[in-house]
């Protein structure tokens, strides 16, 4: 029967009942609930930082976390060519810009664990004070979401290699790029409101 | 379908865009150093932070392009998120 006959392009082709497609629909909705996840984070500790002010914050390291603003916002850019490339059906091209942003990812959390051991050397811990405990809260859910992404992103480089995907078959690398974009958004806003405000 | 010619002015955008964000980055950083008074300081670095972030769900996210109902359901609970820290914050 046809209907038995389902080749590994078809495997991403998702319904489309409401005219778009269901997966994609499903992600933004993900994103969504993430908003207000983050929300709740971030509104406790914009609440501390402006009502339960401490010179702590006078030790975090602006410019090296800057450089870590760039790398992640850099990877955001080697995804997005990414799915360029895979829509023109160069999945070879694919697979070296999910590579980049595989490194990139790591990178961007030695990053953060490097600062987080200059500041825990300064006496700033979880349980240190409110201050500490609000900002590793919030910038460790944000480093696990990375951590998550670096290892789709690593499931996706294995696809990509065994020939998963190609230009009929774009929408799980898609889906990938809206989650690590959403990622890479959460951590401008964080960037602004825990090291520049 | 996406013609060869839009393809090729999409990878350039994207260029731009990570152009701008990283200069905007920079930007940030220098600002910084400048001892900017406090209300100046956080006006000026909310407008950039936004700048950037709308720039990457417009054009890396694709919201731009794609359907509407994807941009809805982004901004709704952004602008949720919004007002509670708003009041978060006032409280």
């Amino acid at each position: 029967m046809s209907s038995m006959a389902v080749s590994h392009h078809d495997e991403f082709k998702a319904a489309k009942a409401l005219g778009i497609s269901h997966l994609k629909l499903g992600m933004w909705l993900f994103i969504a609930s993430e908003v207000m996840f983050f929300g709740g984070l971030i509104a406790a500790f914009l609440n501390f930082k402006l009502n339960v002010p401490t010179d702590e914050i006078q030790l975090l390291d602006v410019a090296l976390v800057g450089v870590n603003t760039f790398i992640l916002l850099t990877s955001s850019f080697t995804v997005v060519l990414g799915l360029d490339a895979l829509r023109q059906d160069k999945p070879q091209r694919l697979a070296f810009f999910l590579g980049m942003t595989i490194l990139l990812g790591v990178v961007f959390l030695g990053g953060q664990a490097y600062e987080f051991s200059q500041l825990a050397q300064q006496g700033v811990t979880l349980s240190s004070s409110v201050f500490g405990s609000s900002f590793y809260t919030l910038t460790s859910f944000h480093g696990m979401h990375v951590l998550i992404g670096v290892l789709w992103a690593l499931r996706n480089l294995l696809g990509t290699l065994r020939g998963k995907y190609g230009a009929e078959s774009v929408e799980g690398i898609e889906l990938f790029g809206l989650y690590w974009h959403f990622v890479d958004i959460v951590w401008i806003v964080l960037f602004t409101l825990i090291y520049l405000i | 379908m996406q013609t060869p010619a839009n393809e090729s002015s999409h990878r350039l955008t994207y260029v731009l865009v990570f152009l701008i964000l990283g200069g905007i980055t920079a930007v940030e950083i220098g600002l910084t150093f400048l001892g900017l008074p406090r209300a100046t300081a956080r006006a000026l670095f909310l407008t950039l932070s936004l700048a950037k972030a709308v720039m990457v769900a417009l054009f890396y996210m694709h919201l731009k392009y794609d359907h509407r109902l994807y941009a809805y359901i982004f901004i709704v609970p952004v602008a949720l998120l919004a007002i509670f820290a708003y009041l978060t914050v006032a409280s």
